[in-house]
């Protein structure tokens, strides 16, 4: 069952009408029948591998809970010295440490060999074609379960914060089922973290007209975003993209801009669902957009871009790397030849690279990720070092100081951020062949030799595309404010229900579905 | 304190860190920012800054910083 579905909407009532009808304390228990039944849609079979990384990390979760809760009793009973609590603590911490990477070799181990295992055996294979050995590895393929890579983060987010102690495991195993399983949140994120979401998932809600309300009016607006410009807009796309050698000069362009717009309206879509979703259920699952093209420097766009991804590889690889005893040789080792400075920043660069390089394997299973990765990790390591210029531009230059400034600054980070994004769907070499051709063969034609009219973008879609993104860009204008839920909260009711309806009719007349293809999943459902 | 500010001001030059007390909560101080000034501190004044230490509530502030470079330095 996919969040673009008939089903959907019909499951999600039903289960809104038993949620309130239930006495409080089952509330949860519901939600995690719901979430197997939902995830059960893909194949009974696949719920099995949720089941283990649950299981697992519920175990060693508690194992190390157990330890800790010994520890405790051991220092309040003995009351020891400094040095013998330090020795105590520090024996606790290393067995606490071989369960924590037991579990993360464990499902991160899944998550490798699912998703990642044919890669590397076409690398292997490449490798050995290369060396010039004949015949190759060959093995079946195999469909990788629904969500792994959100609900794997997710759940071992949550070990390694038992294991720092952010707080303590939950001992209810049906209880954290439904943190890892939480459908609307299963298949396409947000990452959440237990602490934001315990005092939320386990607690008996009575009906709020207001929840139901603003949880529905977001869905609307999620799937406006997905039916009327993401599955509009993705065939041309896709068309302009694969074919590199029909599709240069100005298309290239607009496959950058085509291809962000799409990433985002999908994206972003797919968000206001899931939120909205969860939102019907008194339930505020993080937010994973702020208003990103708003932003004036790639660092900000990604403070702002699917930011329970960055804030998790933040929190759990760039910061622990970055602090590391490793990192501390290195910057001690940086220093001797380049000075006590430059030293320190080294071991931050290798920690900023090493989480580009996750985020980029994390997106995909090809070489085109991971170089995407390291190209953003790259650029964002050039404009921290040019940190100290921009300054002194400031200084120099009172333009710096104009609301104009704040605009090229805006565009900068988008048209930089959609170059960026070609790595992904272009080879490496093209990325740069494309962005030549965008200057050498900038004044192509746009219609008459037949590629434009092959994106099947004309006339009305083509208006009505146009309009719904213009539509999408001022109301996150408006949403820097306030919330515009917010503000038509407060107009009449009569006003309130023309929004929505209007927004309901726009949605049901103008948007996409299934003409020329199936209803499409949502991209991130893929990773 | 002054050998804090010194590395802050070096960081960031264009904060009064008297004065600020939002230095995470505003994004004043960039994620890559916080963990150059984790590694100065720790070379600094020879401690080391666990990464679950590197919250709002201790970077907000140079005061706060500066309490837990105390704490550590005590051993906790």
């Amino acid at each position: 069952m996919f969040l673009v579905s008939y089903e959907f909407p019909a499951f999600l009532m039903a289960l809104l009408v038993l949620y309130y009808l239930i006495p409080g304390r089952f509330q949860w228990m519901l939600l995690l029948a719901a979430s197997c039944v939902f995830y059960a849609q893909g194949g009974v079979f696949y719920l099995i591998y949720p089941m283990v990384t649950t299981m697992t990390t519920w175990l060693l979760a508690v194992a190390m809970g157990n330890m800790t809760d010994r520890s405790r009793a051991w220092v309040r009973e003995n009351n020891p010295g400094r040095e013998e609590k330090k020795e105590h603590n520090r024996q606790v911490k290393r067995r606490q440490r071989r369960l924590m990477t037991l579990g993360l070799l464990l499902n991160f181990g899944i998550l490798a060999v699912l998703k990642y295992f044919h890669f590397f055996l076409d690398n292997v294979n490449a490798l050995l074609g290369f060396m010039g050995a004949e015949g190759e590895f060959v093995c079946g393929n195999w469909i990788l379960p629904l969500g792994i890579s959100y609900y794997t983060f997710q759940s071992m987010g949550y070990l390694m914060d038992v294991y720092y102690r952010k707080y303590d495991p939950e001992r209810n195993p049906a209880r954290f089922a439904l943190f890892v399983s939480f459908f609307p949140q299963l298949v396409a994120g947000p990452i959440s973290r237990y602490d934001q979401m315990r005092d939320q998932l386990y607690t008996s809600r009575r009906f709020s007209a207001r929840s139901v309300r603003y949880g529905a009016v977001r869905m609307l607006w999620g799937y406006f975003k997905k039916l009327v410009i993401a599955d509009r807009l993705g065939p041309a796309v896709v068309m302009i993209i694969s074919s590199p050698e029909i599709y240069d000069g100005v298309y290239v362009l607009w496959g950058m801009i085509g291809y962000t717009v799409w990433m985002y309206a999908d994206f972003a879509g797919g968000m206001d669902i899931v939120l909205g979703a969860a939102q019907m259920f008194g339930i505020r699952l993080p937010e994973n957009f702020e208003r990103p093209f708003f932003s004036k420097s790639l660092g900000q766009f990604w403070r702002r871009w699917h930011m329970s991804l960055m804030l998790w590889l933040r929190e759990y690889i760039f910061y622990p790397a970055s602090t590391s005893r490793f990192s501390a040789k290195t910057a001690k080792l940086a220093a001797k030849f380049l000075g006590r400075k430059a030293g320190g920043k080294i071991p931050v660069y290798i920690a900023t690279m090493t989480v580009w390089l996750t985020a980029g394997i994390w997106h995909g299973a090809s070489w085109n990720f991971v170089v995407w990765g390291l190209a953003n990790g790259t650029v964002l390591l050039i404009s921290q070092e040019l940190t100290g210029w921009y300054r002194k531009f400031g200084e120099f230059c009172p333009f710096s100081r104009t609301r104009w400034y704040e605009v090229f600054q805006i565009l900068r980070t988008c048209i930089l951020f959609a170059w960026l994004e070609m790595f992904e769907y272009y080879p490496f070499r093209t990325v740069f062949a494309m962005s030549k051709s965008l200057f050498t063969s900038l004044g192509t034609p746009r219609t008459g030799d037949g590629r434009f009219e092959a994106l099947g973008l004309m006339g009305a879609d083509l208006g009505i595309l146009a309009a719904g993104i213009v539509f999408m860009a001022a109301v996150s204008a408006l949403q820097r404010r306030e919330s515009v839920r917010d503000r038509l909260e407060r107009r009449p009711v009569l006003v309130q229900y023309g929004v929505v309806f209007g927004l309901f009719l726009l949605v049901l007349v103008t948007g996409v579905y299934g003409h020329g293809y199936d209803v499409s999943q949502f991209i991130y459902n893929q990773f | 304190m002054e050998e804090l500010i010194e590395i802050l001001e070096d960081i960031n030059p264009e904060v009064d860190y008297g004065a600020c007390e939002n230095l995470v909560d505003d994004g004043i101080l960039t994620s890559f920012e916080l963990v150059l000034l984790v590694t100065q501190i720790n070379d600094s004044f020879g401690v080391s800054i666990p990464p679950t230490w590197i919250v709002p509530e201790n970077f907000n502030s140079a005061a706060a910083m500066f309490r837990m470079i105390r704490r550590l330095e005590e051993g906790e």
